[in-house]
């Protein structure tokens, strides 16, 4: 299973003030927002505990719970 | 609970395994959609490359000892990609590392080359502002090399990293995907120098 991460909305964020920067002819902003853009996919990328491992065991055991939990319900 | 313990593990090597395969999956997928831009941006050219206004066309422009150099630079930068994943899969770190430091090399001429090219149509007047020829054929040609640039920033982050932390499982996957990758924009640009450089010599 994929770990939370706040890279979605980092990277997206970036993104958006490149268009905006481009679009409005700040170089400067536009410059400064794509080196954030890769570095901020560079860090993502590298980067390598994104996921963990949820097992058959751990499912079978919070079932079993909920079902408990129903039945006293 | 060995035996559990032992079962959470195949567990574990099996859903690593899954999600290696999933991802290979997910890049083709992104490669296809990187096709499809490719192919809009072919077709766009294919409908402008009359449209030159009273200005040069292709034949006047192209240089076809530096494009067929760059064609070759390509190729040979594909081949040692291969080589640097044979390397890689053996577990040969130095070696590994030595491929992907000659593929970088001989995409940094390629790139190189390119933009010489480029620099020298705009010195001469002949930029993207001149027709619409030429608009669609900077499109084209910059944005496989726009490919080619990120391409080169991802082998450098990835020589970083084999160096730092070895040819790990996840190092293996990424090396893959990159020269996937690789090989894709090889691809692209053999239908660049056909249909752009090839095409536009013989005036067809």
């Amino acid at each position: 299973m994929p770990k939370n991460t706040p890279f979605a909305p980092i990277i997206g964020a970036l993104a958006f003030v490149i268009g905006f920067a481009v679009i409005w002819h700040i170089w400067w902003l536009a410059v400064v927002g794509t080196i954030g853009l890769v570095v901020a996919v560079i860090i993502r990328a590298t980067s390598d505990e994104t996921e963990y491992v949820l097992t058959a065991i751990e499912v079978a055991k919070i079932e079993s719970n909920i079902a408990a939990r129903s039945q006293l319900a | 609970m060995s035996a559990v313990k032992t079962a959470e593990q195949i567990n574990q090597r099996t859903a690593e395994h899954e999600s290696d395969n999933k991802t290979v999956f997910g890049f083709w997928v992104y490669l296809m959609t990187d096709c499809v831009l490719f192919a809009c941006l072919f077709a766009t050219y294919a409908v402008l490359h009359t449209n030159t206004v009273g200005g040069p066309d292709g034949s006047e422009l192209f240089s076809m000892p530096a494009v067929l150099a760059e064609t070759l630079i390509l190729l040979t930068s594909s081949f040692t990609c291969g080589l640097a994943m044979l390397a890689a899969h053996r577990a040969q770190k130095t070696q590994a590392l030595f491929w992907l430091g000659v593929t970088a090399a001989l995409g940094l001429v390629f790139l190189a080359l390119e933009l010489v090219e480029f620099r020298h149509l705009v010195a001469e007047g002949n930029s993207w502002r001149r027709s619409g020829f030429l608009s669609s054929f900077f499109t084209l040609v910059g944005t496989h090399g726009l490919h080619i640039t990120f391409g080169l920033i991802w082998m450098f982050v990835m020589m970083i990293r084999v160096v730092r932390a070895g040819l790990t499982r996840s190092a293996l996957r990424r090396l893959t995907l990159l020269s996937m990758f690789w090989h894709f924009l090889d691809i692209i640009w053999i239908f660049i120098f056909t249909i752009v450089y090839l095409m536009g010599e013989l005036q067809v």
